[in-house]
């Protein structure tokens, strides 16, 4: 069953396939990657360069990610509104992750996300010695400040899935 | 073509199934979507601080895990190479790993010669960053275990004998084929 972000940009056309690549706005190529082999490459650079760098690695990726996604989504601003559901459907699209809750008051950003399907492999392989989930906070981070046009958040890693939580849960502080 | 028709042609050849949100191959095995341009900033990066040789051992752990992975659960790769070899050509093209072409293949004698076109991620970087990154080092060290589990040629440690990157028309990996590398 095709979910609804990937209907929702069906009947838009904002995702095709064509000669058998997956593009989406007609022109941003996707490259898929085993999940569990993700986490083992996390897991790896983790090991060897510690988690400052992979924190840095989350925010080039993130900001990669989202600085395209704003950019195409300028081109047709009457069509796209920037707002979190547009953040919560591009973050799932750009295949990293389905995130359960976006909560948001005037002082920070809360997001919960659970069933990842690379946090998940990373909490059965490496347990509470896994450091995916401040990968992948790094790139909701980046999301949150190329969207809200926020130059500097604090994130605080506060509930983690693969730590004895149901869920991972991050907190962004304007 | 539409995606629906994309997904149903996957989904026909019974490679891809997508499920509240998470892409699966064969409905079993998680896999991961990554914009090509992310892919290849991420790459980059760690072509960049830690050398070509350590992005081919992460490409060729990754691809063990992943080549286990569908042996494991799909029980893949039981059948004969050359049914192997179309599997693989199919799979890697619809997963957005390009167009690979084996050219010659003596897999007892751990010999391969193959060639790849319209990789997203290494056109990518082409485009950002030049000659000046690796980022096939990764893809390299993916295809030289798939090379190696799935069609069965032994030791195989692909070498880059042309690239993209470089100007070529593609790139050409290579394993015990040319008596002297002509690595560029």
């Amino acid at each position: 069953m095709v979910n609804n972000i990937f209907e929702d940009l069906i009947v838009r056309g904002g995702l095709v396939g064509n000669n058998n690549q997956l593009k989406l706005f007609r022109k941003i190529d996707f490259s898929m990657y085993p999940a569990r082999a993700f986490a083992i490459t996390i897991n790896d650079i983790y090991n060897k360069k510690g988690l400052d760098y992979l924190i840095k690695l989350g925010k080039i990726m993130g900001e990669s990610a989202a600085v395209m996604f704003r950019d195409e989504i300028n081109k047709m601003k009457s069509l796209i509104k920037k707002d979190y559901q547009t953040i919560k459907n591009l973050i799932e699209i750009s295949g990293f992750g389905k995130i359960e809750e976006f909560i948001e008051d005037e002082k920070k950003i809360t997001i919960r996300i659970k069933n990842h399907s690379v946090i998940a492999p990373s909490k059965e392989l490496f347990s509470n010695k896994s450091s995916v989930c401040s990968f992948y906070g790094e790139i909701y981070g980046a999301f949150i400040r190329i969207f809200k046009n926020i130059k500097k958040l604090k994130i605080t890693h506060t509930k983690c899935g693969c730590n004895n939580g149901e869920f991972c849960e991050w907190v962004y502080e304007k | 073509m539409s995606i629906v028709n994309y997904l149903k042609e996957s989904i026909l050849k019974r490679l891809i199934k997508v499920e509240d949100g998470r892409v699966k191959m064969f409905g079993k095995i998680d896999y991961i979507m990554f914009p090509g341009v992310a892919m290849a900033e991420f790459l980059h990066q760690i072509g960049k601080d830690m050398g070509e040789d350590y992005l081919f051992d992460l490409g060729y752990k990754a691809g063990l895990d992943g080549a286990n992975e569908m042996i494991e659960k799909l029980g893949l790769f039981a059948n004969s190479i050359p049914t192997n070899m179309n599997i693989i050509n199919s799979m890697f093209e619809t997963l957005g790993f390009g167009k690979m072409n084996i050219k010659v293949m003596h897999s007892e004698d751990g010999q391969i010669l193959l060639t790849l076109v319209e990789h997203p991620v290494i056109e990518y970087a082409k485009l950002k960053y030049g000659n000046k990154t690796r980022v096939c080092a990764l893809y390299r060290g993916i295809f030289s275990i798939h090379a190696e589990k799935d069609l069965k040629v032994k030791n195989c440690k692909l070498i880059e004998t042309q690239c993209v990157l470089k100007g070529d028309a593609f790139c050409e990996w290579s394993s015990n084929y040319f008596k002297k590398s002509k690595k560029t």
